[in-house]
């Protein structure tokens, strides 16, 4: 049906025009014509477009099928896939952009080791976002990775499966020696993490030859598979005259335990620590201490960094040039104390953790720099005794402090805490903190125009919650919901009350109190039925809420083994 | 009632209406729910308490609530109320305010079909349009032949008014189908390389049509009726079920697809018999922003129905007469053809009889899907024949398909299929918008 072109004569005529077209017959070169020669038409004019109306006709009438060759069909499934209800509940998520809820259905399903339905496919595949990928991946089915290869944008199924690291050593070879940089730094990573002497050998071949950013990254792709043989590499790189390369490499060598680096910020801290036990003739001071805290016999801490920054400090990556709000000396020591590990301090000191924080504590010169230093040095696995003497301490300090500028710095160091906390620590401070909530009287901070009247959440609460892993613990979200009903009863009281932590806690809530709090968030909450702005938003709020938790109590039941 | 949710979507006026729809669904916003055959009903707590009601043969709602789309949130909320948890509507007999509702729809159905007019001012109206009809087609004639003598090769820098102010004049003359042509016609220039001949075979078409009308009375009666209605003379729908056939079958609603102009929408609803297989075709209008009210099949649905014919050498267009059961999902195999040699056989005789059809229902069985690497969609049967498909992307289907034999549903236009649904492992989905 597509024959056009020369041979059309039909076409030909029309486009020049009938009346320039000397006067060959016209043909529509099928039986048709037959019927036209029988009852001629007058007008050439007519007579073409009607041969060519009756042609198209005819064409269309008599229209062919082309053959196509066949395509690899999808292998057969091995998994089972989830109820009608459960594939309505993925579209219905898909299409509302719930990203999060998505995540909990998917990781359901792969649990109960099912497979996604094929209709919800084409929008999974399509989905962006590392974490949703990674649960994806398991529950695509035979039909999804089949569907993949079809489609360019959907390659990443493809890259998943048989990641680069089974690309062959040459390969990676090839990219280190002629590739780009990024080429290079894959490789690179690559290779390090299968077999860690080689990429140091790279690296070491090629250190001489390479820019100070270049080294950094190099430096980078190491920290995977970090060992005590990189040392004389990274020792080697603390004499880089760029300071980014200098801080790179020792910050690698602190994570070596026994590095000579490690072993040298040890020694540094040691003379600038010193602990003295119960000496006499500092009695006043042991009187001061005694009144803050726990009385009895106390020491003292003493700290004395050096009035000049010295070299060798310079060379292990410590900064000379403070940032805004320190002073040089609080800003080195607050380093040097930064990068040794607190299980190194009660020998080396000669006391417990809870005394050495008390002391730093009543030091009015160093303390907070000590603290701060500790603070950071703080690792997932350092002992609960260090944990619980360093967050008290902050507390204090944050809930003592007058004036907000005071607790900022206290603020900053319990964040830090906050996210460094093991959830078996954070949660006890959580529940603690909740149930105090519902006995605090309503905070008012007067300004100058307007009075606000804050809730009665702390924001160690809320950003607690937030860093909380989700599902949160039954016990948790009990509290959670007892404190918060608590709260909406005794806020009804409370005039001009600010909107708060409480409200910005509910959809956080909403996506991480586990399923043995559904029932109990379902029952009814009843706020006060006002036209107040406020307790608007608290309607729309919670009702956000529980549509979040009634979708996911569908999850819940819809979706498992 | 067993609508799926997909279904209950599509009856909803916009995307954000199903959404809101979806939020009523839990029990826990309703009270005093109940159902019969007839209807499901219940008292939706919004900002006020709303009164819901859903006419059960043909998913009609009534709802107290204020809201201008149709359906609103309510209904939505209560159809997927009652798909996803029917034991939550309890059968029970209908509060007063559902059996008023009842009863007042079917009197007016009944007045529907009693109502028609006079046959005198009818015919005097229509004497008066015929001698409109022929002045108009006269000097479509004049100008299209003055088309031909300069050639089409001026018409490339001819703007798109050149076309629609014919199509105006056609609509002054009262000779909507012609008008509409026209305006199709406009589109074609410059759309792809070989427009030239499609240009040539849409005009020529055009000229068959006009050398028909004129001739009319050297036609059988069935293919004047046809001529007349591709003009632009539209019958009512009491004339239809008067003069048309009227058949009574399993209807299978394959799906549907909109198009429009600035002013108007037309939605396309095709139907397969399954005793008479027979397709059918419905029509809708809509002014543009304004939703469609009609109560249509819905798609993926099968139901047993009467639907009436345009009276045609080849009766294709329909309108739903009456509906006689509730619908229900397609799970079985279409009522369609076995291979695409035997479907365009089909197509070849309905071209036969009534040449200006230009788009056609279309069910395959145990056909493949297949993407070549040019980006090109087909679909190919066993004897490993296939066609284009619309452009666009079938991912959809490609995934439920899993390349493996399907049946597959669309619309063919004598060039490429539009697909409107794909039925496999015991189920139909619809393909594309269905809105």
């Amino acid at each position: 049906m597509m024959r056009t072109g020369a041979n059309d004569n039909l076409l030909d005529t029309a486009l020049t025009g009938a009346s320039r077209t000397t006067l060959s017959p016209l043909r529509t070169g099928t039986s048709l014509d037959e019927i036209f020669e029988k009852s001629p038409v007058a007008e050439q004019e007519r007579a073409l477009l009607l041969m060519a109306g009756a042609r198209a006709v005819y064409r269309q009438a008599g229209v062919r099928p082309r053959a196509i060759l066949t395509a690899q069909p999808a292998p057969p499934e091995t998994a089972a896939t989830c109820s009608p209800r459960a594939r309505d509940l993925l579209d219905h998520l898909l299409s509302q952009n719930r990203d999060s809820l998505l995540l909990e259905a998917l990781k359901r399903l792969h649990a109960a080791d099912m497979r996604l339905p094929f209709n919800v496919l084409p929008h999974m595949l399509a989905l962006r976002g590392a974490a949703l990928r990674d649960v994806l991946l398991p529950v695509l089915g035979q039909r999804g990775i089949w569907l993949a290869a079809h489609n360019p944008e959907w390659q990443w199924v493809r890259d998943r499966i048989s990641p680069d690291i089974h690309a062959s050593f040459e390969v990676h070879q090839a990219a280190w020696e002629d590739g780009t940089s990024p080429q290079r730094l894959a490789a690179l990573r690559q290779v390090r993490a299968r077999t860690p002497e080689q990429a140091r050998a790279w690296v070491i071949a090629a250190w001489g030859a390479e820019k100070a950013d270049v080294r950094r990254e190099m430096l980078g792709a190491l920290s995977d598979g970090l060992s005590q043989e990189d040392e004389s590499l990274l020792e080697n790189a603390l004499d880089c005259r760029s300071s980014n390369v200098r801080a790179c490499a020792a910050n690698l060598l602190m994570r070596l335990p026994d590095s000579a680096l490690s072993l040298r910020m040890r020694e540094r801290a040691n003379a600038v620590l010193r602990y003295e036990p119960k000496n006499e003739p500092l009695r006043g001071l042991r009187k001061l201490t005694g009144a803050l805290g726990r009385g009895g016999n106390r020491g003292v801490l003493r700290v004395m960094p050096p009035e000049t920054l010295p070299k060798d400090w310079t060379r292990d990556g410590i900064a000379a040039k403070p940032p805004q709000g320190i002073g040089a000396r609080a800003w080195w020591t607050q380093q040097l104390l930064s990068a040794v590990p607190l299980r190194h301090l009660p020998d080396a000191l000669g006391t417990d953790p809870s005394e050495l924080v008390h002391m730093a504590a009543g030091n009015a010169d160093w303390g907070a720099v000590v603290l701060e230093g500790w603070t950071h040095a703080l690792s997932p696995d350092a002992s609960d005794a260090w944990f619980a003497a360093l967050w008290e301490s902050c507390r204090r300090r944050h809930d003592e402090a007058k004036v907000s500028e005071d607790c900022g710095p206290a603020w900053r160091m319990l964040e830090a805490m906050l996210t460094l906390l093991p959830a078996a620590h954070l949660e006890p401070v959580l529940r603690a903190e909740l149930v105090a909530a519902q006995r605090k009287p309503v905070v008012h901070r007067t300004g100058a125009t307007s009075e606000i009247r804050t809730d009665f959440m702390s924001r160690i609460c809320a950003r607690g919650l937030d860093l909380t892993a989700k599902p949160w613990s039954a016990s948790l979200g009990e509290t959670y919901l007892q404190s918060l009903r608590t709260y909406l009863v005794r806020a009804r009281d409370v005039p001009s009350l600010s909107p708060g932590s409480w409200m910005g806690t509910l959809p956080v809530a909403a996506e991480a109190l586990p399923p043995a709090c559904f029932d109990q968030a379902l029952t009814p909450w009843t706020l006060p039925e006002t036209d107040d702005w406020l307790w608007r938003r608290w309607g729309t709020a919670v009702e956000q809420f529980q549509d979040t938790i009634r979708l996911r109590k569908l999850i819940a039941e819809e979706i498992r083994a | 009632m067993q609508l799926s949710a997909e279904q209950i979507a599509t009856l909803a006026p916009d995307a954000r209406a199903a959404a809101a729809g979806r939020k009523l669904e839990s029990p826990d916003h309703w009270q005093k729910l109940g159902r019969n055959d007839a209807a499901l009903w219940g008292e939706c707590r919004g900002s006020a308490l709303y009164h819901t009601r859903v006419s059960l043969p043909d998913t009609a709602t009534k709802c107290s609530c204020p809201s201008h789309k149709f359906p609103c949130k309510h209904a939505l909320g209560l159809l997927f109320l009652a798909a996803h948890t029917p034991a939550a509507v309890p059968e029970s007999p209908p509060p007063d305010w559902v059996a008023e509702w009842l009863t007042k729809r079917a009197e007016d159905a009944t007045k529907r079909q009693t109502r028609a007019d006079t046959p005198t001012t009818r015919s005097k109206r229509s004497s008066k349009r015929e001698a409109l009809v022929q002045q108009g087609l006269d000097s479509l004639d004049l100008w299209l032949a003055d088309l031909m003598r300069n050639g089409l090769a001026t018409v490339e820098t001819q703007p798109v008014t050149f076309w629609e102010r014919q199509a105006a004049r056609m609509v002054d003359a009262q000779a909507p189908g012609i008008a509409a042509r026209l305006k199709a016609i406009a589109t074609i220039p410059h759309s792809s390389p070989d427009w030239p001949r499609r240009l040539l075979n849409a005009l020529g078409r055009l000229a068959l049509l006009i050398e028909a009308y004129r001739n009319q009375s050297a036609l059988d009666p069935l293919s004047q009726e046809d001529v007349r209605q591709a003009t632009g003379w539209t019958l009512t729908q009491e004339e239809v079920i008067e003069r048309g056939q009227v058949v009574q079958d399993e209807w299978y609603c394959l799906g549907r697809h909109v198009t429009g102009d600035e002013r108007l929408r037309t939605r396309f609803t095709h139907l397969l018999g399954r005793k008479t297989g027979r397709s059918a075709l419905v029509l809708h209008f809509s002014p543009v922003g304004r939703p469609f009210t009609e109560e249509t099949p819905l798609p993926g649905t099968r139901q047993c129905a009467e639907v009436a014919f345009w009276p045609s050498a080849y009766p294709q267009r329909a309108l739903v007469r009456s509906t006689l059961a509730t619908p229900s999902p397609i799970t079985d195999t279409l009522p369609g053809a076995a291979s695409i040699g035997a479907y365009l056989g089909e197509v070849a005789r309905a071209t036969g009889c009534q040449p200006w059809l230009d788009r056609f229902g279309c069910a395959l069985l145990g056909v493949t899907l297949v993407r070549t690497d040019d980006g090109l969609w087909w679909v190919r049967d066993h004897e490993g024949y296939g066609l284009p498909l619309t452009s666009g992307e079938y991912w959809d289907a490609l995934a439920l398909s899993g390349g493996s034999p399907v049946d597959l549903a669309g619309e063919w236009d004598g060039e490429v299929l539009r697909p409107l649904g794909v039925r496999t492992d015991g189920a139909y989905y619809n393909v594309g918008e269905q809105r």
